[in-house]
């Protein structure tokens, strides 16, 4: 599989003088497709920066973030705006959905905006809602979907279209253990089906279903490990 | 759950040719949204939403209003363009100018007036063969009951020429000498007040006057005349059509309506602001700027929309609710659906296009917010103060500029400044509330606290300051502009009309440019009465009027439908263009009035051929020479404006051949007169079919300027409830840590108290300095109108604005915020 994310250099600093703060200093990281990434660490480590910074919700102070070989730090705008519309989707841990939308008109928002008539996104994520085993609640809205079931359409928002990178912050993080699971399986076969991903979480146990754990420490990366976990819990061991 | 099992999406397949920007799918995509969150939050706008939908009703009523009651010169013109009056003493004459006007018009429509004197009755009455179905009369004639008359021995009647010959539908009336039945009750539906007998053309008396209507341009109309030896008289459909001024009342209304949208504006900032986190959302899903602006855009036209439907529908509905009954008040029927549709129309696009256009800058700052920022729904950065407070002295400079150049009188140059100086006062706002916060240093902890918050929220605080700037603004200028026009009415009507010990007894009505002609046994018989109303109130000083009348002129009558007479020689000030003037009464300086003013022959110059309070050029119409200026003698002014202010001298009407004509009688008593007293005068004034006028107590505005501080207030509260809750939800943060750390229920209080008492506080200031920068850059010329200051109403808004929402804002902090244990997600 080819990269679908590359951080080179990557610097971030907050502020300025002695203000200053150091959210990431010179982090390289490289995520292919069907690669499923944990990113962990102390709280202010830098996890969540590496994520919007990834996902072009932030510039980099310095350093390059390619996203399908691009680079987006020197894209304009409007052009990241569209690199997120097409290859980047997006979990946070709550607020994921738009209120006056259902469920199936938030998934099919991103290819909306993206220029999709409106009768072929609904239908494109029907599909992924009925990939998902959404389909019954495609009409319900946000208030009226339970948190896993907002996360799950999120997820569904997240791989609608082809997108091939998926980044999730503390995805599970608002959700009961039954839920997560259901959550990480669901992010886990998105990969499987060649997306790149990079999660951030606090949970070793959630991060053993990544196919690598990468370790973040004052903005820099102090380890990375693969991950043995996530084939013998997909191999059924684990209850959904 | 099924782990799914698609298919990876293909690296190397072509991204689909979409329009970069998500093209017409992404708009229609973003309004939808936008469209179901009003839907799902349109109670968090009712404000806003209230506030446009009275501003559109306000318009739309105004419009239908002065569409309708405007008197409609349809009343004397029917269809035509232009009217002639042709006498009638000459039937061959009268014949051959009505066939030179039917060679040179094409169709004309000839209407006969017979005057028929009415024994007892002061007033002929005018007996009119009109062709009902006449090509341009038809709209000055209705039938109202029975049927039009169609023979020698039958008359139609309107109810005024019923009612004074005391006669009726199927009863006969006799008129000089006809006997004839009355077959219908008719009316002219455009002047309820022209009375007038109705007969068959064919069977009518030869009439002693014609009005000819004719259609065609001004020209066509000057170069018929120079055909015609001799005078002619003739008018002219005036330009200002009752469509032109429900056009100026929706400018007018535009300035009110861009107004409010500036209050608009603050509500959609607050609407802005809550929706952060969502659009922070749509961000990092992929929207751009413009799809951001867009939700934002989209809402305000949405609230437009629903403003202007409201507001029209019930601005229509009202209006046709009270149509009826002002149709006296208006003295012409109403078509209660005879709207100016068309002005309606562009009304509704224009309240969709000033709130679209109001929540263009929320939209504007919301799309720039860095999408982390709006994610985790921090408010943007405030911006530095200083240039914002810069570009408001910039408009207000210009504003200034605008209204001193405008002089009062011009309005677009009035709303540019109004508008200009508005804007800028609202720019120095975040200015004022840094100065304010600056003064913290030794306050208690929560009053420093809620003085921080307003910096810290400087985008919400600085909007509602705003609009309750806006809103005093506006209440100031109505309390203090009309404190300063009752000073100016004083001044320049001196100390009213009258005296009140004065009545000023008129033949005919006021202000009518003919003087009808009376035999000198009809003028005995009104000196008779004279002298009865003069016994009634002891022993007055009664001093005869005259108007100097062009003998050789005679009018047939105005609109055919009074008696004829001789137009009065009247003086004025020429206007701008030349072509009208402001004309004054010109009285005769008879040996009598000039001893009241303390005057005598002598004292007047061999050559005056004027006296006059009046300064500045001055002119003489109704004359059959044009550009004459008389030379002026000053006057001395007696302070009342329906006195006698301009006299001709006798030299002057010798040279011209004028000659006077009796038109009133001054009478002067020696204390001020009892109602009963004028109840009598009236009485037998009325009898004699004169009119009287008297000492009129000039009205007062002071309920205009108690329920304008009150809207204001009401206005400026509403925007505090709307703004002070979200800035202290948004420090929910530091009232859970004074909460901890021990602070009582009082602090919370305080917090709130002090965030809305500051800002109404520097609300009342700035709306203040505003409305009296604008009023005295206006009345620059003459500021002593503004020395009367309204004192009790200005306290009301400055002092009692501020107390009101610091107790509202103390009582309702009592219960503990939502907020305070569970953050609000959008």
């Amino acid at each position: 599989m080819s990269a679908v994310l590359s951080l080179r250099q990557v610097s971030k600093v907050y502020g300025a003088g002695n203000a200053a703060v150091h959210a990431l200093r010179q982090v390289d990281l490289t995520v292919d497709g069907g690669e499923l990434v944990a990113v962990m660490g102390p709280s202010g480590s830098g996890k969540s920066t590496l994520l919007t910074i990834a996902g072009s919700l932030e510039e980099p102070t310095d350093g390059e973030v390619l996203v399908c070989g691009d680079d987006v730090s020197t894209m304009s705008t409007d052009a990241q705006a569209r690199m997120r519309r097409r290859a980047i989707g997006f979990v946070f841990q709550d607020l994921n959905l738009l209120a006056g939308l259902s469920a199936v008109e938030n998934v099919a928002l991103p290819l909306e905006l993206d220029g999709v008539g409106a009768r072929a996104a609904r239908a494109a994520g029907m599909r992924v809602l009925e990939e998902l085993g959404l389909a019954e609640r495609a009409a319900a809205f946000p208030d009226d979907l339970s948190g896993g079931e907002r996360q799950r359409v999120a997820i569904a928002r997240a791989v609608v279209g082809d997108r091939r990178l998926l980044l999730a912050d503390e995805p599970t993080g608002a959700l009961d253990s039954a839920n997560g699971e259901a959550v990480m399986r669901m992010l886990r076969a998105a990969c499987k089906r060649g997306i790149a991903g990079v999660m951030v979480t606090h949970d070793a146990q959630l991060a053993s279903w990544a196919d690598r754990v990468v370790f973040l420490r004052d903005g820099r990366i102090v380890d990375q490990t693969a991950s043995t976990g996530p084939d013998a819990m997909l191999a059924g061991d684990v209850a959904p | 759950m099924t782990a799914t099992t698609a298919t990876p999406p293909s690296t190397d397949r072509p991204a689909p040719r979409r329009a970069p920007g998500g093209g017409l799918p992404a708009r229609r995509a973003v309004i939808r949204w936008a469209v179901r969150l009003f839907r799902r939050e349109w109670r968090q706008q009712v404000l806003t939403l209230t506030l446009l939908t009275i501003a559109v009703i306000g318009a739309t009523f105004a419009v239908s209003a002065t569409y309708n009651m405007a008197s409609s010169s349809d009343a004397t013109f029917g269809r035509a363009d232009h009217l002639l009056r042709l006498d009638g003493g000459d039937p061959a004459v009268l014949d051959s100018r009505l066939a030179a006007a039917r060679a040179w018009f094409g169709t004309i429509d000839a209407i006969g007036h017979h005057y028929v004197a009415v024994p007892g009755l002061f007033d002929p009455v005018d007996v009119r063969a009109q062709n009902p179905d006449g090509a341009y009369g038809a709209p000055m004639l209705a039938l109202r009951q029975g049927r039009y008359p169609a023979g020698a021995g039958e008359i139609a009647i309107t109810d005024g020429v019923a009612r004074t010959l005391r006669t009726g539908l199927g009863r006969r009336v006799s008129l000089d000498g006809h006997d004839r039945l009355v077959v219908g009750v008719v009316e002219n539906p455009k002047d309820l007040a022209d009375e007038f007998a109705l007969v068959d053309v064919a069977h009518a008396d030869p009439p002693q006057t014609v009005t000819v209507l004719v259609a065609g341009d001004q020209a066509s109309l000057e170069a018929f005349r120079n055909t015609i030896d001799g005078p002619l008289v003739r008018e002219s459909r005036p330009a200002m059509t009752r469509t032109v001024i429900a056009a100026v009342t929706l400018a007018l209304a535009t300035v009110g309506l861009l107004l409010v949208s500036l209050v608009a504006a603050a509500g959609f900032i607050v609407v802005a602001q809550r929706r952060l986190r969502q659009l922070g959302m749509l961000a990092a899903m992929g929207a751009t700027r413009r799809h951001l602006r867009l939700v934002m855009l989209a809402n305000g036209t949405v609230v437009g929309a629903v403003a202007a439907v409201l507001g029209t529908t019930i601005g229509v509905a009202a209006w046709l609710l009270v149509a009826e009954r002002v149709e006296t008040a208006a003295g012409h029927r109403i078509d209660r659906f005879d709207l100016p549709w068309a002005t309606l129309g562009a009304e509704m696009v224009l309240a969709v296009a000033t709130a679209t256009a109001a929540a263009w800058w929320p939209a504007r700052a919301i799309a720039r917010t860095p999408i982390m920022r709006a994610l985790s729904a921090r408010p943007p950065r405030p911006r530095p103060a200083r240039r914002t407070a810069l570009a408001g002295a910039g408009l207000l400079a210009a504003g200034v500029t605008c209204l001193v150049l405008s002089g009062g009188t011009r309005p677009l140059l009035i709303s540019a400044g109004t508008l200009s100086t508005a804007v800028g006062v609202l720019c120095i706002g975040p200015a004022a509330i840094r100065l304010l916060a600056a003064a913290r240093g030794r306050m208690p902890v929560a009053v420093r606290l809620a003085l921080t918050d307003l910096v810290r929220y400087q985008a919400r605080a600085g909007a509602a300051l705003a609009a309750i700037s806006l809103a005093v603004g506006i209440s100031v200028a109505i309390v203090a502009g009309s404190a300063a026009a009752e000073a100016h009415t004083r001044r320049t009507a001196g100390l009213g009309n009258l005296a009140d010990s004065t009545l000023l007894v008129r033949i005919g009505r006021p202000n009518n440019p003919v003087i009808p002609e009376h035999t000198p046994a009809q003028l005995a018989s009104l000196q008779a009465q004279i002298d009865q109303i003069a016994h009634n109130l002891g022993t007055p000083a009664v001093t005869p009027l005259d108007m100097a009348v062009v003998a050789s002129y005679t009018d047939p009558g105005q609109n055919g439908s009074s008696q004829p007479g001789h137009p009065a020689v009247e003086i004025g000030t020429p206007l701008a263009d030349g072509q009208t003037m402001t004309s004054y009464p010109l009285y005769a300086a008879t040996p009598e009035l000039l001893h009241r003013y303390g005057l005598d022959g002598a004292a007047v110059a061999p050559d005056t051929d004027v006296l006059t309070i009046h300064t500045g050029p001055l002119e003489l119409g109704n004359i059959p020479e044009r550009n004459v200026h008389p030379k002026t003698q000053a006057l001395p002014d007696t302070g009342y404006s329906s006195m006698p202010n301009s006299l001709v001298t006798a030299n002057m009407m010798a040279r011209h051949g004028w000659q006077p004509a009796r038109v009133a009688w001054l009478i002067e008593a020696d204390h001020p007169l009892t109602g009963q007293e004028l109840a009598t005068a009236r009485d037998l004034a009325a009898s004699a079919g004169l009119t009287v006028e008297s000492h009129r107590e000039q009205a007062s505005l002071t309920t205009l300027r108690t329920g304008a501080v009150a809207a204001g207030a009401l206005l400026a509260l509403g925007i505090l409830a709307m703004t002070v809750g979200l800035i202290r939800g948004e420090a929910a943060g530091d009232l859970r840590t004074l909460t901890a750390t021990g602070a009582p229920r009082r602090v919370r209080r305080t917090l709130t108290a002090t965030t809305s008492g500051a800002l109404a506080l520097l609300g009342a200031v700035l709306g203040l300095a505003g409305a009296y920068l604008a009023l005295v850059s206006v009345l620059h010329r003459d500021l002593d109108a503004l020395t009367d200051v309204p004192v009790a109403h200005l306290a009301a808004t400055t002092v009692g604005l501020p107390m009101l929402a610091a107790i509202a804002g103390w009582l309702l902090a009592g219960r503990e915020p939502s907020s305070l244990s569970r953050r609000r997600l959008d």
